[in-house]
């Protein structure tokens, strides 16, 4: 076993990966989404069958450059047009408006209503309070956003004015 | 056994017929793998040879050995072709981001991810790559509708939601199932901003293990609404003046959170 060529490739294919994700931009394999986090994996894959030498380093360069420059080139169209954007990444859907669940919205995102419970949950916004929810939406990132109505939107300095107003 | 041109026969009959079946270099592995294929592969695809190359009789090819061209084209057209595949796997399967993964789902990307790269290296065949990929996101689809219909199944494959705190009070069943000290409970809601267990009307550790902590009305900042004025006449008839729905339209009743007695 030719032990200084593993450490070679090791160090090379460490190298090269590196500069390729640093050129791709921070959103390439950090934005948290699943197939960011799959292109990861695969990425990581590739490595060990050039580590030890299963195929050949070229081979490995071509194909781990293939998929980061697809990458990128998929995002540029993305922000370019809204058609590939919508089939790359899907679109933000409303799920709740006025405190109520929409039901079809609900079903196209196989969010079940347990499920869409533990989402609000998490947003500390428990049934009895869904009645604040002006609406909420799960967003193409897959977070959950809620804006809530007006009233039920926290007290901000610029409200205490007011308060003094009733008080009067 | 394996029908080789003549001019590759002999060379091959001896390749199998040596002492020693680790010196022999297989031909189809050189070509495909570069020079250090790991494997002894008894298997000898002529067909691969690129021109140029010819077999001596210790089982060593001669000639030019690295990559060819084409081969690195190919390479990159198969993982043109891996990465829309994978990407129609995961628009279907339905989970934007990975904080929507259950550990089956985390298990499901790990299985994509090792499939694909034999794909792209062209260990196997892109009919065998793209079956097994498809079976996969076949498998995914059905799970997403299975879970979303409730009938029990989302519970045995996601679990249930357990309550470690309420009413200000520890819940030691709930902490013993999901295996939290009270350290690491007080931890949790130090993360949400709260120091004083009382403040807590609810705490669930949901099925992707996050904690949601839910504080009582008294230990909520302020809303608009309760500065008084217009704003409070909304929130009078968005809540129809009730504090509380009944006790079994709660999150936070038993039923919905589907506990046990």
């Amino acid at each position: 076993m030719e032990l200084h060529k593993i450490i070679l490739r090791g160090l090379l294919a460490y190298i090269f990966l590196l500069i390729l994700l640093r050129l791709s931009g921070k959103r390439t394999v950090a934005e948290g989404t699943s197939f960011d986090f799959v292109l990861a994996l695969i990425l990581g894959d590739m490595i060990d069958d050039a580590l030890w030498a299963e195929v050949p380093f070229s081979q490995f360069i071509v194909a781990t450059s293939t998929l980061i420059v697809i990458n990128i080139a998929a995002s540029m169209a993305g922000y370019a047009s809204k058609t590939v954007a919508w089939l790359l990444e899907g679109e933000p859907r409303i799920i709740m408006r006025d405190g109520k669940l929409l039901r079809p919205a609900l079903r196209r995102e196989r969010i079940n209503e347990k499920e869409a419970a533990e989402m609000m949950r998490v947003k500390e916004l428990e049934r009895e309070r869904w009645a604040e929810v002006k609406s909420a939406r799960v967003e193409t990132s897959g977070r959950t956003s809620v804006i809530k109505h007006d009233w039920a939107k926290t007290v901000e300095k610029r409200d205490l004015d007011k308060l003094k107003e009733v008080k009067e | 056994m394996f029908l080789l041109s003549t001019q590759h026969c002999n060379c091959v009959l001896l390749c199998r017929f040596s002492l020693n079946p680790f010196i022999i270099k297989p031909v189809g592995a050189l070509i495909r793998r570069g020079e250090e294929a790991r494997y002894a592969n008894q298997k000898i695809f002529p067909t691969l040879l690129p021109s140029g190359v010819t077999v001596s009789s210790n089982g060593y090819a001669n000639g030019r050995l690295g990559m060819e061209t084409q081969e690195l084209i190919m390479t990159a057209l198969r993982a043109l072709g891996v990465y829309v595949l994978v990407l129609v796997v995961i628009r279907i399967s339905g989970k934007r981001s990975i904080g929507q993964f259950t550990a089956f789902d985390l298990l499901v990307a790990l299985m994509l991810g090792e499939v694909v790269d034999e794909i792209i290296y062209g260990d196997v065949t892109i009919a065998q790559g793209a079956v097994a990929i498809i079976v996969i996101a076949l498998a995914e689809y059905g799970n997403s509708w299975l879970t979303y219909w409730d009938h029990g199944f989302d519970a045995l494959l996601e679990g249930k939601p357990t309550v470690i705190v309420e009413d200000g009070k520890l819940v030691r069943r709930g902490m013993r199932k999901e295996r939290i000290n009270k350290n690491e409970v007080m931890a949790e809601l130090r993360l949400n901003g709260i120091d004083d267990l009382r403040e807590v009307k609810l705490a669930v550790v949901e099925n992707d293990g996050e904690v949601s902590v839910i504080k009582h009305d008294w230990a909520e900042p302020a809303q608009k609404g309760d500065l008084g004025g217009e704003m409070a006449k909304q929130k009078r008839a968005a809540t129809e003046g009730k504090d509380e729905p009944p006790a079994d339209k709660q999150t936070t009743s038993k039923k919905a959170l589907n506990q046990e007695g």
